[in-house]
């Protein structure tokens, strides 16, 4: 089962939530990998005792033009859908945009005459890192100077399940509704939201309710800082019909362990609760599911 | 979200031809001419430019990441990456491709003090300020602009 | 020789598109013929790359100067290696008067 931790606003709390869940689920059931798919800043290490047991480099294909042979006939700018193509036949000109080229190697493909060949720009690096006490960290990171992370988390996360198989993975998604957000969650079974009771929090969080929404993909949410902010996000929510898993209080003796880059299961045992609240409801959704396929056969 | 964006390199100029390639036959024996060893190397304009600046210029790293207009650490990085891809290039006998990269050719902006039009003077051109002519108004007034960053988005 | 002029819409009294790459229209203007098309911009709506598309269409229509009112930071260096002049011109002006201005300075 895919469990992916997400939000839409960025500091509400998804590695926070995503390392205390991981690091109590594998109390209970080992077979639980954690996939930090947060490629730009991938933190879930800090929280973590690892060792790095392997890793590799990410690339991805960038056209190469060869000008003896290229007839400047457009064809590689008429298949790029990115424009990251550029052809001016009278200036002698065929031109790749390394920002705006995705690696889809239509160009390649299209050209008449041979005049494009594959290279390979390095874009980020995925490390599998197991922790003191026997679990696995899987960690996506994406280069600097790389444009999109989309595909070193699609790496990352192929990487984990034919690498290390598990009953469990949890993915802590990168911030943000948009691409990245979308790797990471397209395939789950389930999508966690991280959430904060404030407009900025709310606002976002609609956002990625109705893209989960139009995916068809099923989510509950947290709310952290509960206890702070207004009690509009609860009214959106229950009208919306979401169901609210936990609501976790703000606490200067998390935040400080948080910023001490400990874990609050280990470290606070009353808050343990929390997160054995958010680990149930994954267990009743698992079942429903199950259920639900097991119905279908 | 995508990474912050680069800054854009100034660089003084292109290089002179578009790549390099190993002559004569490779001598190890098993050596099919497809696959890796076949594959180019890209250079980016900012990695050349380090090497002409420090290596055959001869500035060391300080001004030259003045001259590219970063700041030291970076220019480090660069050239670091820029050796490790010609070594890489020898080693493996492998041709090299300049490529892409974040820079902007070191062109000037100009603005005409009668329409208040701000213009670039492209590569080929030879004119200096004295005798230049707005493109818009056709006006002779024309000063040095200073604040190009001001022109452009970050897109 | 062919210049072009972002645009708003396909009028002469429109204003100049502040945007390049996602300008609504391009008027060519030929300074020779004295003859005006309007483009409208395919590009402009295009989720990657409006710029590069842009480039790409008018420098292989031969366009010579662009006018707008300010340019993406990828299109520079690209019209720089054309040669394609780029001309910052006042928020607020519009095509015809561009036109107008150019055509006096012939004279």
């Amino acid at each position: 089962m895919k469990i992916s931790i997400a939000s839409g606003k960025g500091g509400t709390g998804k590695t926070f939530v995503s390392t205390n869940l991981f690091r109590l689920m594998h109390q209970h059931t080992p077979s639980v990998v954690l996939v930090d798919c947060d490629v730009e800043v991938p933190n879930s290490h800090v929280f973590l005792e690892t060792t790095d047991r392997q890793s590799h480099i990410v690339t991805d294909f960038r056209p190469v033009i060869d000008l003896d042979k290229c007839r400047f006939c457009g064809k590689c700018v008429e298949y790029c859908h990115y424009n990251a193509m550029l052809c001016v036949p009278s200036a002698h000109m065929t031109k790749m945009l390394p920002d705006l080229c995705h690696g889809c190697t239509a160009c390649m493909v299209a050209c008449p005459h041979g005049a494009i060949s594959a290279s390979n720009l390095e874009i980020g690096q995925v490390t599998a890192k197991e922790t003191t006490d026997g679990s696995i960290l899987i960690e996506g990171r994406m280069a600097v100077n790389t444009s999109s992370g989309v595909p070193v988390i699609h790496d990352t996360v192929a990487f984990a399940e034919k690498e290390y198989p598990a009953d469990y993975y949890l993915l802590d998604s990168p911030p943000g509704t948009s691409c990245p957000f979308i790797q990471t969650t397209a395939k789950s079974d389930l999508v966690i939201l991280v959430t904060e009771p404030t407009p900025f929090g709310l606002s976002d969080l609609i956002q990625a309710m109705d893209t989960l929404d139009s995916l068809g993909k099923p989510y509950c949410v947290v709310i952290n800082r509960a206890d702070m902010g207004d009690d509009q996000m609860e009214q959106v929510l229950a009208d919306r019909g979401v169901d609210v898993i936990a609501r976790i209080p703000f606490s200067r003796e998390i935040a400080s362990c948080y910023a001490g880059g400990q874990l609050v299961v280990d470290e606070l045992p009353a808050y343990r609760s929390y997160f054995e609240q958010i680990l149930e409801h994954i267990r009743l959704i698992e079942a429903n599911q199950q259920h639900t396929k097991d119905k279908a056969l | 979200m995508v990474g912050r964006p680069q800054k854009i390199r100034k660089i003084a100029g292109a290089p002179t031809v578009s790549g390099f390639r190993p002559c004569g036959p490779r001598r190890h024996r098993g050596g099919h001419h497809s696959g890796r060893m076949q594959e180019h190397i890209m250079l980016l304009f900012e990695e050349y430019e380090s090497i002409r600046l420090l290596d055959y210029e001869g500035n060391n790293q300080t001004d030259a990441a003045e001259l590219m207009h970063v700041s030291r650490p970076t220019l480090t990085r660069i050239y670091q990456r820029a050796r490790q891809k010609v070594a890489q290039a020898f080693i493996e006998g492998r041709p090299i491709k300049f490529e892409g990269g974040n820079v902007h050719y070191e062109t000037e902006w100009y603005q005409c003090t009668s329409c208040h039009s701000v213009f670039n003077i492209p590569q080929n051109a030879t004119d200096t300020t004295s005798s230049m002519e707005c493109p818009l108004c056709g006006k002779t007034e024309i000063i040095v602009y200073h604040n190009p960053d001001n022109l452009m988005t970050e897109e | 020789m062919k210049v072009v002029i972002t645009s708003q819409e396909k009028e002469m009294n429109s204003h100049v598109d502040a945007r390049f790459g996602r300008a609504a229209y391009f008027a060519l203007y030929d300074t020779e013929t004295g003859q005006v098309d309007w483009l409208q911009n395919q590009v402009g709506t295009q989720q990657h790359g409006a710029g590069t598309g842009a480039v790409n269409r008018l420098a292989n229509l031969g366009v010579e100067k662009i006018f707008a009112c300010v340019f993406g930071a990828k299109v520079k260096p690209l019209l720089d290696e054309l040669g394609i002049q780029m001309i910052v011109v006042q928020e607020g002006e519009t095509v015809g008067h561009i036109i107008e201005m150019l055509q006096d300075r012939k004279k």
